[in-house]
């Protein structure tokens, strides 16, 4: 589906047509639930945030003036949204918070990194599993979450440092830091998790 | 630009987002730096990793969860807007008050035109005088009566001073004496023809004080023109609802002397209905003593006395009264005695 369609279902929703907006939802619950889930480590409060998000969209259409994809504005509500829903989840386990250098919180096998590396199978056929995969998830959500926002929006959503930053009112340069900051945490993270690269 | 600062700009170079300059530098840097080549390559990896984590399906609940909200708040929407939209609050403020103004006027002004009519509307008085013409003054071509003829009653003196006074007074009667034979040229008073006495008896005395009203406002009239005293204090009569149409009407009084005056009132009001007169009043009054007020045709004054004399003695005088008056009106005191 190309973007002028998501232009013209949002023309249909300001004419009061519901089922138009229903088609948008249905288009892009998944890629708002992914950044979602990968920007709050949990599908529950992921799937309350998603909700949020595409009833916020559909109140504020009067306001979607069409300068960005329609994709984007969603974005940002949504990780607006997550953000606000990731202080809340940080205030409440506060003393929980650890440095990138701590052991991952949440995340049992992840917290194995100060393990020494087994002799099971090699890191390259471990990644190919689902459970790298939680482990690397287990790595971001140790980001903090400035980090985690720039990190997802980059890596998952793929956008580039320009739109990040209008989407999280960041200077451009302020991306590129968080950006290379939270690669690298997550490196140092999943080698002590699965070892050698 | 030292280890450090290519390490840190690393990540950027993977995006493709240094300068040529800078990418010069880094890569020279990279042939030079075992340490990190690994740091890239590890980045890399790491990229490579989270980029590869793919896609979270959304609970199959999430689209119709949003759905359900999304339709709420449609709804909810749609009733502000109606609210706002149709009847906005400044607009209907401003109709409020537009609203209790027009009304506050409107009241003020039924309220002065129902006072005004109220005002004029007297106790009865039991005055029974003649239909006084409009208030307003009489155009000048309309002949005027003056003051001095106008109409009047002279009461003979067995009427001022009681049954017990002189003998009955020379009786006057209207000209153009006619007998019972011209009755079918009568014009009838009575609104309608079928209407008896008795139904107009029925009708209440708000009709009858709307007529006074009108006349009380004028000049009390002459002593003459009133009735007995007694009669005032009992204004118990049943008036018509409509009076004869006339300028000025004559009155004549009369006493009928009768054995029962019970009998002898129905049987006038008969007579009067026959004659096509108007019972514009009825008063009943202690000893049996009856009082009857006839508005009759000049024409069918005298037939209507001769019927009179039938019932009993009638003592009586007729006023002068202006010529051409076509409308007489009788008050006929029917007492009970020696006839």
């Amino acid at each position: 589906m190309l973007p002028d369609e998501d232009a013209e279902l949002v023309a249909s929703c300001r004419a009061g047509d519901l089922s138009a907006f229903e088609t948008l939802v249905k288009k892009h619950q998944t890629r708002m639930f992914t950044l979602a889930f990968r920007v709050l480590g949990n599908q529950e409060d992921a799937g309350e945030v998603v909700q949020d998000a595409f009833v916020s969209a559909y109140r504020g259409l009067g306001k979607f003036r069409g300068d960005a994809a329609f994709t984007t504005w969603l974005t940002t509500i949504t990780v607006n949204l997550a953000r606000n829903r990731l202080q809340q989840m940080v205030s409440r386990r506060s003393r929980e918070v650890c440095s990138l250098d701590d052991p991952i919180p949440g995340c049992g096998e992840c917290n194995k990194a100060n393990d020494p590396p087994s002799a099971g199978p090699s890191a390259l056929e471990l990644l190919e599993r689902e459970e790298i995969r939680q482990r690397v998830q287990g790595c971001i959500n140790g980001l903090e979450p400035g980090f985690r926002e720039a990190l997802v929006l980059r890596d998952v959503e793929e956008y580039s440092y320009g739109e990040i930053g209008t989407m999280l009112s960041l200077a451009e340069g302020t991306v590129k830091s968080r950006i290379a900051r939270a690669r690298e945490a997550i490196r140092a993270c999943l080698k002590r998790v699965v070892g050698e690269f | 630009m030292d280890h450090d600062s290519i390490r840190h700009m690393l990540s950027e170079y993977l995006d493709g987002a240094v300068t040529p300059a800078e990418k010069l530098l880094i890569e020279t840097h990279l042939k030079e730096c075992c340490d990190c080549r690994n740091a890239l390559r590890e980045l890399e990896k790491t990229i490579h990793h989270v980029r590869n984590l793919g896609e979270v399906e959304p609970p199959p609940w999430l689209a119709v969860k949003v759905m359900a909200r999304v339709r709420e708040e449609a709804g909810r929407k749609k009733g502000v807007l109606r609210r706002l939209l149709l009847v906005p609050l400044r607009w209907r403020v401003s109709v409020e008050a537009v609203a209790l103004v027009f009304l506050s006027v409107t009241g003020y002004l039924v309220y002065q035109n129902v006072s005004s009519e109220m005002k004029q509307i007297v106790p009865l008085s039991g005055v029974i005088r003649e239909e006084s013409a409009p208030s307003v003054p009489p155009p000048a071509e309309s002949p005027k009566v003056p003051e001095a003829r106008a109409p009047q009653v002279k009461r003979p003196p067995a009427a001022t001073e009681g049954k017990q006074g002189a003998g009955p007074a020379p009786l006057t009667l209207p000209e153009e004496p006619f007998s019972d034979s011209r009755q079918e040229e009568f014009e009838p008073l009575l609104p309608s023809p079928a209407e008896s006495p008795l139904m107009a008896e029925d009708r209440g005395m708000d009709d009858y004080r709307m007529q006074e009203r009108s006349s009380a406002k004028s000049a009390s009239p002459p002593a003459e023109l009133s009735f007995p005293e007694k009669e005032q204090r009992a204004p118990s009569g049943i008036v018509r609802k409509k009076a004869l149409p006339s300028t000025g009407v004559e009155v004549l009084r009369l006493e009928i002397i009768v054995a029962d005056a019970d009998s002898a009132q129905r049987k006038i009001e008969r007579e009067a209905a026959r004659y096509g007169g108007i019972i514009v009043r009825k008063d009943a009054h202690l000893a049996g003593e009856r009082g009857l007020v006839v508005q009759l045709q000049r024409k069918a004054v005298h037939g209507f006395i001769e019927q009179l004399k039938q019932l009993g003695s009638v003592r009586g005088a007729v006023s002068e009264a202006p010529e051409g008056t076509p409308v007489v009106e009788m008050y006929l005191a029917v007492t009970t005695g020696q006839e």
